[in-house]
């Protein structure tokens, strides 16, 4: 299998950093999924540490694509040939591995998407508005709540005999509704069921209000992994819902997919390897005093260069860095990436 | 006389009538700074929790103007057209900041309200000036001039312009290849021409190739005409103006898409963006998203929402069937 051209796609969540590799006919070569904890720079480089042991040598990585709301600091540390949003990346993931798919029920850790797919592209989208209610974060929050891990949290609710009703709106109400079952002497199986539908309705009611859902229906991102919730969103809905099987890398696969596509169009990469982030990346954020939006500008830096900046609403310090760069190398005499 | 005027709540549609008057007068005009971090913390902090985003902005604008001027100028603008309605926020705006801003700069307050009769409304700038001490003659001739500088701004929006280029300077982008389609952007005044709360969106859309047309460049007889398809009169005046706006753009296929801009907990918008998205979905099918705005600062959230919006118009187009001969959608379920 030595010299294969590989693709590198990669999905920066809230929760969770998402590496997948795959062949230029998708096939999945390699995926990781590794928690962000808030260190988001350091879990990509393990990520890509632990990548270039698995595949060893002899593949060469053709092409890079990031997506994720990280995607712009993944793409900065990894000069990425695609940066895509996170509808774009799910929808060419789908439509490549399930084409007859006509509707992506997706839920992460903070985001909470339905993507209509018609005639094979994306016809419709809608996300979760203002607040995080029926994503992710919300089940991780009542379980640890229950004291129950929440990779138990979808069997537990299986063995439900009469589901309670839990109040689903937000967080907060759900929390004190939850409570005053518990005091009641519901069981705790009861109670997480109750908190599936609770989700389930939310989500429908949120994000899906006004979508015409219609069969096939795929449901991925990290909350795909309940098994309870697939449950009820099958009972809500009345129709067989699939789990792919690499429902919690899909945005990656979606990402690497496109970034096959950009470099097969471009005939190059601009991806640096997957050694790149051996270098020293420091990152640094600060308030802009030039006017007073006071912007919060971050900074990426390699060793003394600096290599992307970006918050700013007038644009000055994210276009000021190619110039910047280039400037820097007359001085220096560092050779470009 | 030094008065200022807070550039929030309908400033991008009547500053010019506004300036026009005062400075016809006799007064000088000084103008809040535009919306930034520092007026949307202290018009949050200030005004009561339950208020909409346009409202902590008002709040911020004239908290910026304090010490700056001899008074700030507050419409309360109770109908702006005949047996219609305006939010009635905008109602009790000068109440609101009398009890929410302290110290509270001295307010000069214009009683606006065409329920009745335009003719009727204008007896509000009558009492405003006459109470700042001018005759009714100087204040007849102001109100003349007012009024011809607001017909010609108006008749500006109508041929193409809008407030962000009429008002606020905002240079008309070349846009650097060839335009790839046009999208209606829909919102309320004091959201989409604001463009620190509306994240720039304007600006976005622009520099994605698209030519981007407002509600203010929609005729209004052309609104009401749209409008009409319902069977209740939409007493809402803005909500009418998003509405019609919004539904003559599908209507005559003006656009390729439509970008609905909403801040959180809008009542009215809650009625008729829903109304214009299920007439969209029903008969014209046309690439549509609602974004929601509040107190955030990250972009990214919106951001990715536009960009997703984006991807799928070029997405529809380049797969091409999306558009039969009767130029309505194939998107049928």
């Amino acid at each position: 299998m030595t010299g294969k051209d590989l693709y590198l796609g990669v999905d920066a969540g809230s929760v969770s950093i998402n590496l997948v590799l795959i062949d230029s006919r998708y096939r999945l070569i390699e995926k990781l999924y590794l928690r962000t904890q808030g260190r988001p720079i350091e879990v990509l480089k393990e990520g890509l540490e632990n990548l270039s042991q698995l595949i060893g040598p002899g593949f060469k990585i053709k092409g890079c694509g990031t997506t994720g709301s990280g995607r712009l600091l993944a793409s900065a540390l990894l000069s990425a040939d695609i940066v895509k949003n996170e509808i774009t990346a799910h929808g060419t993931a789908v439509l490549n591995f399930i084409p007859e798919a006509s509707t992506i029920l997706e839920i992460g850790g903070q985001d909470s998407k339905i993507i209509l797919l018609r005639n094979g592209v994306v016809s419709d989208f809608a996300m979760n508005t203002v607040c995080a209610a029926g994503t992710g974060s919300f089940l991780d929050r009542q379980a640890s709540r229950l004291g129950i891990a929440i990779e138990d949290f979808g069997s537990l609710s299986l063995k439900s005999t009469s589901p309670v009703r839990i109040a689903g709106r937000c967080a907060v109400f759900a929390e004190s509704d939850m409570i005053h079952k518990q005091q009641m002497g519901c069981s705790a199986e009861d109670i997480i069921k109750g908190l599936c539908d609770a989700l389930v309705r939310n989500y429908l009611n949120n994000v899906g209000k006004g979508k015409d859902i219609q069969p096939l229906i795929v449901f991925q991102g990290g909350v795909a992994a309940n098994i309870g919730i697939k449950k009820a969103f099958e009972e809500a809905l009345g129709q067989r819902i699939i789990v792919p099987d690499n429902f919690e890398v899909m945005g990656a696969i979606g990402a690497a997919i496109l970034a096959h596509r950009k470099a097969k169009a471009t005939g190059s990469t601009s991806f640096s390897g997957l050694a790149s982030l051996k270098k020293d990346f420091t990152t640094k954020s600060y308030e802009c005093h030039d006017c007073p939006n006071l912007c919060e500008i971050v900074e990426i830096r390699v060793g003394s260069k600096v290599k992307a900046k970006w918050g700013d609403r007038c644009g000055k310090w994210s276009s000021s860095i190619e110039s910047l760069n280039k400037e820097k190398e007359l001085n220096e005499g560092v050779p470009s990436a | 006389m030094k008065i200022g005027i807070p550039r929030a709540l309908l400033y991008p549609i009547f500053y010019p009538m506004w300036e026009t008057f005062f400075k016809e007068l006799g007064h000088s005009i000084v103008n809040s700074t535009r919306t930034n971090k520092r007026i949307l913390d202290s018009g949050a902090k200030a005004c009561v929790e339950d208020a909409c985003l346009p409202v902590k902005i008002m709040h911020g604008h004239v908290i910026d103007l304090i010490d700056r001027c001899d008074a700030v100028f507050i419409p309360r603008l109770i109908s702006i057209s005949q047996e219609e309605y305006i939010c009635p926020k905008f109602i009790g705006i000068p109440e609101m900041i009398k009890n929410s801003v302290k110290p509270c700069p001295s307010l000069i307050v214009l009683d606006y309200n065409a329920k009745k009769s335009t003719n009727m409304a204008y007896k509000g700038y009558y009492k405003l000036a006459s109470d700042l001490g001018s005759s009714k003659k100087d204040i007849k001739q102001a109100l003349e001039r007012a009024l011809g500088q607001q017909r010609a701004y108006e008749r500006a929006l109508l041929g193409g312009s809008n407030p962000l280029l009429a008002l606020e300077g905002l240079e008309t982008f070349s846009i650097r290849k060839e335009i790839k389609g046009t999208i209606g952007l829909i919102g309320h005044p004091y959201l989409i021409y604001d463009r620190y709360i509306s994240m720039d969106v304007y600006k976005k859309l622009i520099s994605h190739d698209y030519r981007v047309i407002v509600p203010e460049n929609i005729r209004p007889e052309a609104i009401e005409k749209a409008c009409s398809i319902y069977p209740k009169k939409l007493f809402w005046s803005y909500g009418k103006h998003l509405l019609g706006s919004g539904l003559y753009m599908l209507e005559q296929g003006l656009v390729d898409g439509l970008v609905l801009v909403t801040s959180f907990a809008c009542g009215i918008d809650s009625f008729v963006l829903e109304l214009l998205q299920r007439k969209n979905n029903r008969d014209y099918k046309k690439p549509l998203t609602i974004i929601t705005i509040d107190e955030h600062s990250g972009h990214a959230g919106f951001d990715t929402r536009l960009e997703a919006f984006i991807d799928m118009m070029e997405w529809r187009k380049e797969n091409g069937n999306n558009i039969s001969s009767h130029g309505k959608g194939l998107y049928i379920s």
